[in-house]
């Protein structure tokens, strides 16, 4: 009984281990993604300022 | 180069797969400690990886000193983010498998202690360039600490294991002596290690990619600025 | 050439010893620091019951550590008002070696404090110094020297940023463990009579490395 309890708690330290794993690598996807937003926005801002000159971003 | 990203990402899809399947389920569980050992695949997964990137810093950043080429500045930033992402896994989820091994969070082990010097050493190389404003200083200043920061890696890791050798401690259950003696724990092993190294490489390449494709707006701003100006 | 390095060396050199002789502001702050820390260091660590004598090498490291970073802050500091690093750069030699004169004159100042301290230590934590002074000064020296080798390069590392008070300790202080490993180490084994071959090898090791890594460096810290 109380080793099939230990082992249980352990259980939840791996789980919380490769929780940590995908948080982390989570967190620098995250953060690539943000900046590949903020690239995104230059472009549809590049893509307007053009459009005034004439210049239509399809050609 | 999207074909080959394809690939790329297939295999690493595969290989961390089986990696976790190995790692989780048919590894048997270790003799002393149980199930908790299986942390021991990924955490060594990733410290891996943290070196490769870290000695990445060191090749890139003399490459970018003596070429003066913009992208190996990114190259090696790019490689120093991932280890600081890699590292923090190793600092994390080890002391989540000392917690029911050692029975305390943290103690002042060679490998821990190494292991957190080598964090704050990728934390001040990443983030300084955030505090120089001057952006034709920034990959050149970045550079040297590059340099600077790898070079002491190994003297970090030889300071601690000096130090162990001269004050002998209690056997804590250490990386060698918590038995790889099963074939299929080893295969874990490796498939981890594997797996983190392609998970690296990814990231790596797409990191590059977008710094490079920020450079050419960059670029094409000003290109832009001065059609409007005309 | 050989001759030009020399002189530009030691003008480098005997500039900023003089400079410190005759303010002094730089030596009696770090020095003054010091004797704060040792009486801090004793209050803080004195409720775990740890012995005096046992305490007083990682004591005087931290002394070292933290005067000395204070210190080397400061004389970069003082180095960029009134163009004066602007001057040094127009020096017709490589830039490595002002930085080798800046090691040496600021391991020189650190030094001259450490021996300061050392009776200090004797009066406070009842260390006896005398066992083996020959280790005790090559930990010293050494430990030093492998700690501004660091330091002086960093210093202008972080000079370029924009919170450089606060930067300085934070990206020198991690790159200066090893250092102070081995330091307190060695020092540890000279107050007890003994020679720490292999730590007095690190040291030497460290230096070898660093040094000539700043040798290198520091030209690409020099441009403009």
């Amino acid at each position: 009984m109380e080793t099939s309890q230990i082992t249980n708690n352990h259980l939840m330290f791996l789980v919380a281990a490769y929780s940590l794993v995908w948080i982390m690598i989570s967190g620098y996807v995250f953060v690539l993604s943000r900046r590949n937003k903020k690239l995104e926005k230059q472009v549809e801002d590049f893509e307007r300022r053009l459009a005034k000159h004439g210049v239509s971003s399809d050609s | 180069m999207s074909m080959k990203n394809t690939i790329h990402f297939v295999v690493l899809f595969a290989v961390m797969q089986m990696a976790l399947v190995w790692a989780l389920y048919i590894a048997p569980p270790d003799a002393l400690q149980g199930h908790v050992q299986r942390i021991f695949y990924f955490h060594l997964g990733s410290i891996w990886p943290g070196f490769l990137a870290f000695f990445y810093v060191l090749y890139g950043s003399i490459r970018y000193l003596i070429s003066r080429d913009l992208i190996w500045d990114r190259k090696s930033l790019v490689s120093g983010e991932i280890g600081l992402v890699f590292c923090s896994i190793v600092l994390t989820t080890g002391p989540v498998w000392a917690k029911p091994t050692w029975g305390v969070y943290w103690a002042w082990d060679a490998r821990l202690t190494s292991t957190l010097v080598l964090w704050l050493v990728f934390f001040a190389y990443v983030n300084l360039r955030e505090y120089i404003d001057d952006d034709s200083k920034r990959p050149r200043i970045s550079a040297v600490l590059g340099i600077v920061g790898a070079l002491m890696v190994p003297f970090v890791y030889m300071s601690t294991r000096i130090f162990e050798t001269q004050h002998p401690k209690p056997v804590v259950m250490g990386d060698a002596e918590s038995g790889i003696r099963h074939p299929d724990m080893n295969i874990a092993l490796y498939l981890s290690l594997f797996a983190f190294t392609l998970l690296y490489i990814y990231l790596w390449r797409q990191g590059v990619k977008q710094m490079l494709t920020e450079d050419r707006l960059k670029k094409l701003r000003a290109q832009l600025l001065r059609l409007e100006g005309h | 050439m050989s001759g030009q390095v020399l002189s530009v060396f030691s003008a480098v050199l005997r500039k900023d010893l003089r400079r410190e002789l005759r303010s002094r502001e730089i030596f009696i702050s770090s020095f003054l620091f010091s004797v704060i820390l040792l009486m801090v260091i004793f209050y803080a660590s004195k409720t775990s019951g740890v012995q005096l004598e046992a305490m007083s090498s990682g004591a005087l490291w931290l002394c070292i550590l933290f005067s000395g970073t204070i210190g080397l802050n400061r004389t970069h500091q003082s180095e960029m008002v009134n163009g004066c690093y602007r001057a040094l750069i127009l020096a017709p030699v490589e830039g490595g070696w002002l930085y080798l004169a800046k090691v040496c004159s600021n391991a020189l100042l650190l030094i001259v404090m450490e021996l300061l301290l050392l009776p200090l230590l004797v009066l406070f934590y009842h260390t006896d110094i005398g066992k083996n002074s020959g280790a005790l000064l090559a930990a010293l020296v050494l430990g030093t020297l492998a700690f501004t080798a660091v330091g002086t390069l960093v210093v202008v590392i972080t000079a370029n940023t924009r919170m450089k008070d606060v930067l300085f300790p934070v990206v020198q202080l991690p790159l200066v463990v090893p250092t102070l490993i081995a330091g307190v180490n060695a020092t540890e084994a000279a107050l007890q009579g003994k020679t720490a071959d292999n730590w007095l090898q690190f040291l030497v090791a460290v230096n070898v490395v660093f040094l000539a890594a700043g040798f290198l460096l520091y030209d690409f810290l020099l441009e403009e």
